[in-house]
C-alpha cells in the first residue's frame, strides 16, 4: 500500500460509526479523569482494559489512546480552576492557568489550553504518520543487540529524568526487570520466584500491578489528606482567546508542538517532562519574564501543546519499534499483546488496521475534544463539584472489577492490594513507580535480547560495542549514567515523566 | 532512623534472597545463559545500591526530605489509609464466598462511612445503586464473570422474564 492508500484505509477504520463512538468514548473518558484528581490514564485505561477483551483490537486500542491524549486535554481544567493538577502533565499549567483564573481570565485561559492543544496533537499527529512508516521500515535492521541496547537506553533516560534520587531510580528498575522476570522461563522451563502460586506461572500482571501502583495508593495517599478545594466557576465567560492573547500565545504554541513531539518520542520522555521544558524555555526567552507565574498566557499555551504533542510522539517507539517510551505506552503494549498483536517493526505489515485506524482516530479524536472542552465547559465544572469521598470508593471499585475480570482470580486481587500498599510506602520513602513499572514491561524483552545476544556473539559481550546501532545506545547509556559526575550536565538534569 | 535509611535495609534484605535464589535456579554460561542470570546480577545490584544509599544516607546526611520516619506520617490522618488497606483484605477474602454484589454493597457503604463519613441514607443509597449499576454493566454487558451469590442468580432470572 502506497502512503495515501494507507491514509485512507485509515480513514476507512477510523470512520466506521463503531469505532466513531469508541473514540468519542475514550476521548470522553479522558477528558473526565483529566478533570477529576486522583485517577490518572495509567489507572484509568488498566481499568478499562478487561473490558475491551470483547471487541475488536483496532476499536480498542483507538479507545485506549483516547483516553490518554484526552486525560492531557481535561487535565488543564482542573489546573486552571482548582489549582489541582488532574494529572501530572498539568502540573506547570497551575502556575499561571490558576492565577489567570484569579484575575477573571479563566475563560482565555481554558480556551488558549484547549485550541492549543488542538493545534500542537494534530501537529504530532502529522508527525507520527511521517515518521512511522521510515522507521518501521529501518527497525527491520535491528536485531537482538540493538534492541537490547535501546531498552537499556530507555531505562537509563528514565533514571536519568528521576526527580529525585538517581540512585533510587536505579533501584527501581531493578526491582522491575526482577518483577518483569518471575514466572516460568520460556527458555528452560525453571520456574522463577513463583513459589507455587498458579497465577505466578505466567508472571506478575500488569493490570494488578498498575492498578495498585497507580490506582489504590493514590487513594490511599488521598484518603489521609484533607483536600480544601476552591472553584472559580462563576467567572468563566469568553472562551474565544483575544487577539492580543493568540500574538502572544502563537510562538509557544508552536516551540510546545515541535518540542513536545521530540521529547515524546525519546524512551523515559514525554508529556510530562515536555510541559516542564517547554514552560523554562518560555520563560527565559520572554520579554517578560517576570509575568511568569503571575497570570501569563504563554505559561499556559506552551506547556499545555507541549503535552499534548507529547502524546503523538510517544507512539512512534512503541509502533515501529514495539518498545514503550513511558508508562502509558508501557499498558498500551500489555494490552497490544493482550489481544495477540505484536508491536514492532512489523506491525505497520500485519496489522495495518490498528496502526493506522488509530492515526487517523487520533485526528477526529481531537476534534471531538474541542468540541468537548470547550462549548460543555460547565458540565466539566460541575464534576469538578463532586466530593472525593463520594469519588474515592467508585474508583476502588472500577479498580477491583477491573482487575478480577481479566482472569477471574482473587489472587490478582490481593496482587493489586499489595502493589496499592507498596506504592502507597514508595510515594512516602520518595521512590518513583514510573522506572519499576517501565522496566516490568521491558524485563523480559530486554532477558530475550541478552540472551539471544551472548548465544549469537559465543558469550562475548563484544556484539553490543561492534555493532554501530548498539554502539551508539550503549555509548549514550553510559554518558547518562555517569553524567552526575560532570556538574554541568547534572545541572540541565530535568524531572521525570509519571505519566 | 531517616526514611532512606530504612528502606535501604529493606531492598537488602529483600535483594540478598533474590540473589540466592536466582543463583540457585542456574547462572549458566554466558555463551547460553541460564534462568537466574539477569535475576541473580539485579538482586546483586539491588543490595549494591541499597549499601550505597544506605551509606551516602549515614555520612552526608542525605537521605529523603523527611529526618526521621515518623515525619512521614505527621499532619495525615494515616490511619484512614489503614483501614481502606484492611476493608479491601476483608473484602478480597470474602467476595468470592459471599457474592459480588452483597460484598461490594457492604465494602462501599464501610467506604462512605468510615473513611469521611456521609449520611447513612446516602452511604447506603449510592452504595447499592453503584453495585448494581457495576454488575449490569460489567457481568451481564460485558460478561466479567464477577463471583454469584443468590441475589446475582436473583437478577439472571429477573433478566430472563424480562428480555
Amino acid at each position: 500500500m502506497d502512503y495515501f492508500s494507507q491514509i485512507a484505509y485509515g480513514f476507512s477504520i477510523a470512520l466506521t460509526p463503531v469505532n466513531l463512538g469508541y473514540c468519542f468514548i475514550g476521548v470522553f473518558i479522558g477528558t473526565l479523569i483529566g478533570v477529576l484528581p486522583g485517577i490518572g490514564p495509567v489507572g484509568t485505561m488498566s481499568i478499562l482494559l478487561p473490558t475491551t477483551f470483547h471487541i475488536p483490537p483496532a476499536s480498542a486500542i483507538i479507545m485506549l489512546a483516547g483516553i490518554y491524549y484526552g486525560a492531557m486535554y481535561g487535565g488543564s481544567t482542573t489546573s486552571i480552576l482548582v489549582n489541582m493538577p488532574g494529572e501530572a502533565a498539568s502540573v506547570v499549567t497551575c502556575l499561571d492557568g490558576y492565577q489567570m483564573a484569579r484575575q477573571g481570565r479563566a475563560g482565555p485561559a481554558l480556551g488558549i489550553a484547549a485550541f492549543g492543544s488542538f493545534i500542537a496533537g494534530t501537529m504530532s499527529i502529522i508527525g507520527l504518520m511521517l515518521l512511522a512508516p521510515p522507521l518501521s521500515k529501518a527497525a527491520l535492521a535491528f536485531g537482538p543487540p540493538e534492541y537490547f541496547s535501546l531498552m537499556v537506553v530507555g531505562m537509563t533516560l528514565v533514571i536519568y529524568l528521576a526527580s529525585k534520587s538517581i540512585a533510587k531510580a536505579l533501584m527501581m528498575v531493578v526491582l522491575g526487570l526482577i518483577l518483569g522476570n518471575v514466572g516460568i522461563d520460556a527458555t528452560s522451563g525453571a520456574h522463577r520466584f513463583t513459589f507455587g502460586i498458579l497465577e505466578l506461572h505466567d508472571g506478575i500482571g500488569l493490570i494488578p500491578m498498575v492498578m495498585g501502583l497507580f490506582g489504590i495508593s493514590e487513594v490511599l495517599i488521598n484518603v489521609e489528606q484533607s483536600l480544601k478545594r476552591e472553584i472559580f466557576t462563576k467567572k468563566v465567560k469568553g472562551l474565544l482567546p483575544t487577539k492580543q492573547d493568540w500574538k502572544d500565545s502563537k510562538g509557544p504554541i508552536a516551540r510546545g508542538s515541535i518540542l513536545g513531539f521530540l521529547l515524546g518520542i525519546l524512551p523515559g520522555g514525554g508529556a510530562f517532562i515536555s510541559s516542564f521544558v517547554s514552560y523554562a524555555i518560555e520563560k527565559k526567552i520572554s520579554k517578560h519574564p517576570e509575568k511568569f507565574g503571575k497570570g501569563a498566557i504563554e505559561g499556559v499555551a506552551g506547556p499545555e501543546s507541549a503535552n499534548n504533542s507529547a502524546t503523538g510522539g510517544a507512539f512512534i517507539p512503541l509502533l515501529t519499534l514495539g518498545i514503550p517510551s513511558n508508562v502509558v505506552m508501557a499498558v498500551l503494549l500489555g494490552a497490544l499483546l493482550i489481544y495477540g498483536v505484536e508491536p514492532g517493526p512489523m506491525m505497520m505489515k500485519d496489522h495495518p488496521d490498528i496502526v493506522w485506524g488509530l492515526i487517523i482516530s487520533m485526528y477526529i479524536g481531537n476534534g471531538m475534544l474541542i468540541l468537548l472542552n470547550l462549548p460543555l465547559i460547565g458540565i466539566w465544572i460541575q464534576i469538578l463539584r463532586i466530593p472525593y469521598r463520594l469519588l474515592f470508593p467508585l474508583i476502588i471499585l472500577c479498580c477491583l472489577i477491573g482487575v478480577y475480570s481479566v482472569n477471574s482470580s482473587e489472587t490478582e486481587v490481593f496482587i493489586m492490594i499489595i502493589f496499592g500498599g507498596v506504592g502507597y510506602l514508595m510515594k512516602k520513602f520518595e521512590y518513583e513507580a514510573a522506572p519499576m513499572v517501565l522496566a516490568f514491561v521491558l524485563g523480559p524483552m530486554l532477558e530475550n535480547a541478552l540472551r539471544q545476544s551472548l548465544v549469537i556473539s559465543n558469550g562475548s559481550f563484544a556484539i553490543f560495542f561492534t555493532r554501530p546501532i548498539s554502539l551508539v545506545g550503549l555509548s549514550l547509556a553510559i554518558l547518562l549514567v555517569i553524567s552526575p559526575l560532570i556538574p554541568w550536565l547534572s545541572k540541565r538534569r530535568p524531572p521525570i515523566a509519571e505519566d | 532512623m531517616r526514611p532512606d535509611s530504612v528502606s535501604s535495609i529493606f531492598w537488602l534484605i529483600f535483594g540478598i534472597p533474590v540473589a540466592f535464589i536466582s543463583y540457585k535456579l542456574g547462572l549458566g554460561e554466558l555463551t547460553r545463559p541460564g534462568p537466574g542470570f539477569l535475576t541473580f546480577w539485579c538482586g546483586v545490584i539491588l543490595c549494591g545500591l541499597s549499601v550505597v544509599v544506605f551509606v551516602r544516607g549515614r555520612i552526608t546526611g542525605v537521605g529523603g526530605t523527611a529526618k526521621g520516619i515518623s515525619q512521614l506520617w505527621i499532619g495525615v490522618k494515616w490511619s484512614k489509609a489503614l483501614i481502606t488497606v484492611l476493608v479491601l483484605v476483608a473484602y478480597a477474602l470474602t467476595f468470592g464466598r459471599v457474592g459480588f454484589l452483597a460484598s461490594t454493597v457492604v465494602l462501599l457503604i464501610v467506604l462512605f462511612r468510615a473513611i469521611d463519613p456521609m449520611r447513612w441514607w446516602v452511604a447506603i443509597v449510592v452504595g447499592v445503586l453503584a453495585s448494581l449499576i457495576s454488575f449490569v454493566v460489567f457481568d451481564m454487558g460485558f460478561q466479567a464473570q464477577l463471583p454469584h451469590a443468590y441475589p446475582e442468580t436473583l437478577l439472571f432470572k429477573l433478566k430472563k422474564i424480562l428480555f
